[in-house]
């Protein structure tokens, strides 16, 4: 392979563009080539390090604030799950598997049962196929910044699209939020901005923008009301 | 060892995110999922916390739990994974443990490129921090440039191998 074509499909692998026939013709080089695997490996650790330094959802404080979130929901989901085995084995203590499998039959005959039978099989059905659905967005991260609009305060169109905007160093990034309720209730927040904001998410490109899928929304707290005596009296 | 909390963990964590993530994505994993599988790496790190022998590296220690996860993530189908193509991650990963990403160098590479990018003409520099900053790709760039994708691509691909060769000038060529 010549040094322009090992270029082109590295190019092509760091821009996440790399075809599978492509993929394995680099492979086939790779293997006997140790300098080109040397240069491949150097590509992709400093690029990542460049990504780390330049995007304000990579940064070192939005991925451990990212690793908090993960912990805080794995410790919960744990104390949920310790909290359920205690009843589950209060429950059933001294029954036999006999009787309790009676129990169960029992139950599934009722309506009520069977409904609940039902949704189980639901949830199971659709967390299979979740699972083996392409995931689309990395990891969680939060990002600090101003609530905009994209049409009240970005003028960007006539579509109002709750944004976020954020600026470091100098520049000026926009993460476009996935439409939610929540986000729809906050709409005039969004259009009276720039307003302070800290939102949750994960984020993904999508159509040449960057979008967050919002799990948590945080807002300044309103000032306070004044009290009778320090409202500021007109006369009549 | 006791578990530390979770404020304990953070000076770990922040200390060794940048070389870990790089080491990830050195490994085969598709830059859209580096962060999770690094966050992964780190919840392991925290349960398993007890097994880290004190005094030892813990950079190391991390960077064969993150090996794990990545050989493991190797074994799911190509549909769900999130590693770049199997037969690049076979090559990458077979020498990840040898070539590890040593934390020291970080700073030092980071310094390095910084120095680097610096000395690039404006426009291969503008180009290079939109295409990280926004995660932008080369058709969308050269949308917004007015250029040509072709030629955005051609400018990327000059400029990225002009940084590497500016920071083996700099580091040496066994930097990694």
């Amino acid at each position: 392979m010549n040094a322009g074509r090992f270029e082109e499909l590295l190019e092509r692998l760091l821009d996440g563009e790399l075809t599978p026939v492509e993929g394995d013709e680099l492979a086939a080089v790779l293997r006997t080539d140790p300098a080109r695997r040397r240069e491949l490996r150097q590509h992709l650790v400093l690029w990542e390090l460049w990504s780390q330094q330049q995007a304000p959802e990579r940064s070192a404080a939005a991925f451990l604030a990212g690793w908090r979130t993960r912990l805080r929901a794995e410790r919960q989901g744990e104390s949920f799950l310790a909290g359920l085995k205690t009843r589950i084995s209060r429950d059933s203590a001294g029954e036999s598997p006999l009787r309790r499998l009676g129990a169960w039959w029992a139950a599934l005959q009722r309506p009520a049962g069977l409904a609940w039978a039902a949704s189980v099989a639901l949830v199971t059905c659709a967390t299979f196929f979740w699972l083996l659905a392409p995931h689309r967005a990395q990891a969680t991260t939060i990002v600090h910044g101003e609530a905009v609009c994209t049409a009240c305060v970005l003028h960007e169109g006539h579509t109002h699209t709750p944004a976020i905007r954020v600026q470091t160093d100098g520049a000026t990034h926009i993460y476009y939020l996935e439409s939610s309720p929540r986000l729809t209730e906050l709409q005039g927040y969004f259009c009276s901005g720039p307003n302070p904001i800290t939102v949750e998410g994960k984020p993904h490109p999508a159509g040449g923008r960057m979008m967050l899928d919002v799990s948590h929304i945080e807002l300044p707290p309103p000032p306070p009301k004044p009290n009778d005596d320090q409202r500021i009296l007109f006369p009549l | 060892m006791n578990t530390p909390s979770p404020n304990g963990f953070d000076d770990l964590v922040r200390e060794h995110q940048a070389g870990l993530r790089a080491y990830i994505r050195a490994l085969g994993a598709q830059d859209a999922w580096v962060d999770d599988l690094a966050q992964e790496a780190f919840l392991v790190a925290y349960r398993r916390h007890g097994h880290f022998e004190a005094g030892a590296d813990f950079g190391r220690w991390l960077r064969g739990i993150a090996r794990n996860l990545v050989l493991n993530e190797r074994r799911k189908s190509a549909r769900r994974s999130r590693l770049l193509q199997e037969s690049i991650v076979d090559v990458l990963s077979d020498e990840g443990e040898s070539a590890p990403v040593a934390q020291p160098a970080v700073a030092s590479v980071l310094q390095a490129m910084a120095d680097c990018v610096s000395g690039l003409p404006p426009r291969s520099r503008e180009l290079l921090e939109r295409r990280y900053a926004e995660s932008t790709d080369a058709t969308t760039l050269a949308r917004s440039l007015q250029l040509s994708a072709a030629a955005v691509r051609q400018t990327l691909v000059r400029t990225r191998a002009a940084v590497r060769r500016c920071i083996e000038g700099k580091l040496g060529e066994g930097w990694l």
